[in-house]
């Protein structure tokens, strides 16, 4: 049997897709041929890998959006208006019960908080891996994912994946996420938490945000190389790789300013590092303008080079 | 029970191969109203197969996920009329899903970088911009989306529908409208590409 026979076998396994005779000859194969065992090995954990991607949850408002466009669009193009009232209407009725609903059940979760204190911990989202207390400097506004709000104000504060943090005033916010991990978030900024995860030891490995709005910055001093901060906006994805940064989103034009370390930008189709003393402007199609603001930049070091949305 | 009955969802929960309902007589009969112009049966549709739909888009393209949701759903209420009842109505939106993607893909001329086709600096740039003490799961998840979006169209959309969407390949095949066959050596090709891919970062 070839190699690629076995990897075509293997894959038809994890299909279930095999015969008890070719199950013997893939594992006779394995026994025998070192050069493809650890490929077969790594496809399995790739298959490992896909099996543990998480569905993705809809957007905040995405459905009503939805209904609303497709009102709208309606309205353009089709002459039965009646339709369209019917659309919202609809919608509106979905809404008043959903916000009828919502109140009994807010009601009877309070009263159930009142009486079953030991579970409390369980209907507050707050599992404890996706958890850490930050130290709030500012005034910020913390919006949980089942709309519970709270408005933050100087004060340690736990944050659970799924939270929407939005600073409303006019100055701006330091949120501390670790001794080596702080982000300032600037007047007018929305910033969802899509993921904090904590590992057993007790170490933060993953935050992951993304920019709704406004401005951003990071300042992180690296263990190891490495980062457990993504910072995501509609145009790209910026992971520190030693370093302090500014995000700011406007206009659906990302600008990255690198201002110690380096940040590398991933983008569809692309991926590129920003240098300390650069700032980049980045659209939904690619880079449009670099700017060497500070630094010279290292001998060796190439070029962002800017693109074309058709490139 | 009590966290499911007050609707707790706890985030980061293992996904579900089964998202969606299988067609009944309740979807053909929403599917009816929806074509006699009911704007509480489209809501209806609306809040049970966004989800589904969003997890195809953003696979696909990210950045234009939520619009080519909401054009799916356009065009879904558009064409209600033309719904027959012989394939579930998740088949018949996914089948929608698809061809809107597909046909965004093209008007939008997005770079379409091939695996195959990168060249050896650039692979050697990428492997040093991801280096494997970052190799966190969150950090594979989002090579595993970049891999997947260098992919051929046809590629990228059946793994998406197979192994990220738990389709079978009968449904898949008559979603993209190939053979079951096609679908898989499709679903072979691209995993294999995948799998180099993620190589670096799977140890």
């Amino acid at each position: 049997m070839e190699c690629s026979e076995a990897l075509d076998l293997l894959y038809s396994a994890f299909d279930g897709q095999i015969t008890p005779t070719q199950q013997a000859l893939l594992d006779g194969h394995r026994r025998v041929c070192f050069a493809c065992a650890t490929s077969l090995i790594k496809a399995e954990r790739f298959q490992e890998l896909i099996r543990h991607v998480p569905q993705l949850s809809v957007p905040r408002g995405l459905e009503q959006r939805i209904i609303n466009r497709v009102t709208q669009r309606a309205t353009a193009g089709a002459p039965a208006g009646d339709k369209v009232r019917s659309i919202a209407s609809a919608a509106g009725r979905y809404w008043r019960a959903m916000a009828a609903t919502g109140g009994v059940l807010a009601a009877a979760y309070g009263l159930f908080f009142l009486l079953q204190d030991p579970l409390s911990a369980l209907l507050t989202h707050r599992p404890k891996d996706e958890t850490v207390t930050a130290m709030v400097s500012g005034q910020l506004q913390d919006l949980a994912p089942n709309n519970k709000q709270t408005e933050v104000d100087g004060a340690s504060t736990p944050l659970s994946s799924g939270e929407t943090l939005t600073n409303y005033t006019a100055r701006s916010a330091t949120v501390a996420f670790s001794p080596h991990l702080a982000v300032t978030i600037g007047s007018s900024t929305v910033v969802h938490v899509n993921k904090l995860h904590v590992s057993g030891d007790g170490t933060l490995d993953t935050v992951d945000v993304h920019i709704d709005r406004g401005s951003f910055g990071v300042t992180e001093d690296l263990h190891h190389g490495d980062s457990p901060i993504y910072v995501a906006t509609n145009q790209a994805t910026m992971v520190p790789t030693g370093t302090t940064f500014t995000v700011l989103e406007s206009k659906n034009v990302t600008h990255l300013g690198v201002v110690k370390g380096s940040v590398a930008v991933y983008m569809p189709g692309r991926t590129f590092n920003v240098i300390a003393g650069q700032t980049v402007q980045i659209s939904q199609g690619g880079v449009l303008r670099e700017i060497v603001t500070k630094a010279k930049r290292p001998a060796g070091t190439a070029p962002v080079k800017p693109v074309s949305p058709a490139n | 029970m009590l966290p499911i009955f007050f609707g707790v969802t706890i985030p980061g929960a293992v996904r579900s191969y089964h998202l969606e309902p299988v067609s009944t007589g309740r979807d053909m009969a929403l599917m009816q109203k929806i074509a006699a112009g009911d704007g509480e049966a489209f809501a209806e549709l609306v809040r049970r197969y966004t989800r589904m739909l969003y997890n195809v888009a953003y696979r696909y393209n990210a950045s234009s996920a939520e619009d080519l949701v909401q054009e799916s759903f356009l065009r879904a209420f558009q064409h209600a009329n033309t719904f027959s009842g012989r394939s579930k109505v998740s088949s018949w939106l996914y089948r929608i899903c698809v061809n809107v993607c597909l046909t965004h893909q093209g008007k939008a001329g997005l770079p379409m970088t091939d695996i195959d086709d990168v060249n050896e600096a650039e692979l050697q740039s990428r492997h040093d911009e991801r280096p494997e003490a970052t190799a966190e799961r969150g950090e594979t998840f989002r090579a595993l989306e970049d891999g997947l979006r260098a992919l051929p169209s046809q590629q990228r959309m059946v793994f998406i529908l197979r192994e990220l969407q738990g389709l079978s390949y009968g449904e898949i095949a008559d979603i993209l409208g190939i053979n079951e066959q096609a679908a898989r050596t499709n679903l072979c090709r691209a995993k294999r590409r995948l799998q180099v891919w993620l190589d670096p970062l799977i140890c």
